[in-house]
């Protein structure tokens, strides 16, 4: 990728850059296999319906937990536009969204696989399933409110404080209604898995491994998609002021 | 055999359906890095078309 070498075409930068980037996709890509290995030597969970599948919360797990930092990173970042006004700030908001959305989408999907293969069906309506849709309803409102303006100004003050302010409802429907006692008793999904000490031993190791992997992950694609929007938006002003 | 029952022994196997997530992690990452760099080829080419219309202007 070309992002970060000058306008002139600096060859080396861009061929160091390419090799950088395939060799941190190889790297990652073998470290999934072995954690994926890992998680198949883990001993079967006894207590759930299928206890083989239950290693699908080994990736599960970690992706809300993501999406949650990421959406927050989202909203401090467009606050800060809002109050600076510096364009940079507009593309750290939108890459911390746009991260935040893949692995809500990821959540939703492991949900689902886990949901057909624990209780029997891909869609429960269960609450916590139910409130995680509207989190992505919400994200997706984001995309649809930015693609709705052509001035770039009005596109990114309008994106922020949309993201400012659903990050309210974003947190009480990822945190607090599903621990509402009258909702917890009529949900599937345990809540408080972790802080209860329920995952121990090999489970909790193996969590920690695809949890570290997975951020890992995450830090190196937001660093990629902020130097490639920062790329984009120098080109733009660059052209803006021909 | 039948591609459907290929499919269905395929599916009844715990490892496989195990392995979706985080295969579908990958696919979904791996689709989106090909999004930013596609995003980025056209930021390049835009910038190139400018600078080749003012090289032919000047």
């Amino acid at each position: 990728m070309a992002v970060g070498t000058s306008s002139n075409g600096d060859m080396t930068a861009h061929a160091s850059s390419a090799l950088q980037r395939n060799l941190a996709q190889f790297a990652l890509f073998l470290l999934m296999i072995l954690a994926l290995v890992e998680s198949f030597l883990v001993p079967e969970a006894k207590n759930f319906q299928n206890p083989q599948l239950a290693r699908i919360f080994f990736w599960h797990f970690p992706c809300p937990i993501i999406a949650s930092v990421l959406l927050i990173m989202s909203s401090v970042w467009s606050l800060l536009y809002l109050v600076k006004g510096k364009p940079g700030l507009d593309v750290q908001a939108v890459t911390s969204l746009e991260l935040g959305a893949l692995f809500s989408s990821l959540t939703m999907i492991h949900g689902m696989i886990f949901s057909r293969a624990e209780w029997g069906a891909w869609w429960q309506w269960d609450p916590r399933q139910n409130s995680f849709l509207l989190v992505l309803l919400i994200i997706a409102g984001y995309f649809v409110l930015r693609s709705a303006f052509s001035d770039p100004t009005a596109r990114k003050t309008y994106s922020s404080a949309y993201s400012v302010f659903s990050i309210l409802p974003i947190l009480f429907l990822i945190f607090v209604f599903p621990r509402l006692p009258q909702i917890a008793g009529q949900s599937l999904h345990p809540t408080n898995t972790i802080m209860s000490g329920q995952v121990n031993g090999s489970y909790g190791y193996t969590i920690m491994i695809t949890l570290t992997l997975l951020s890992l992950l995450t830090v190196w694609l937001y660093r990629y998609r902020l130097k490639a929007g920062l790329f984009e938006l120098r080109v733009h002003e660059y052209l803006f002021e021909l | 055999m039948k591609f459907e029952f290929f499919l269905a022994d395929i599916f009844d196997n715990w490892k496989v359906i195990a392995a979706i997530p985080p295969i579908a992690i990958w696919v979904l990452l791996f689709a989106y890095l090909r999004r930013v760099d596609s995003r980025v080829a056209k930021a390049e080419a835009l910038l190139k078309e400018e600078l080749d219309r003012r090289k032919s202007e000047a």
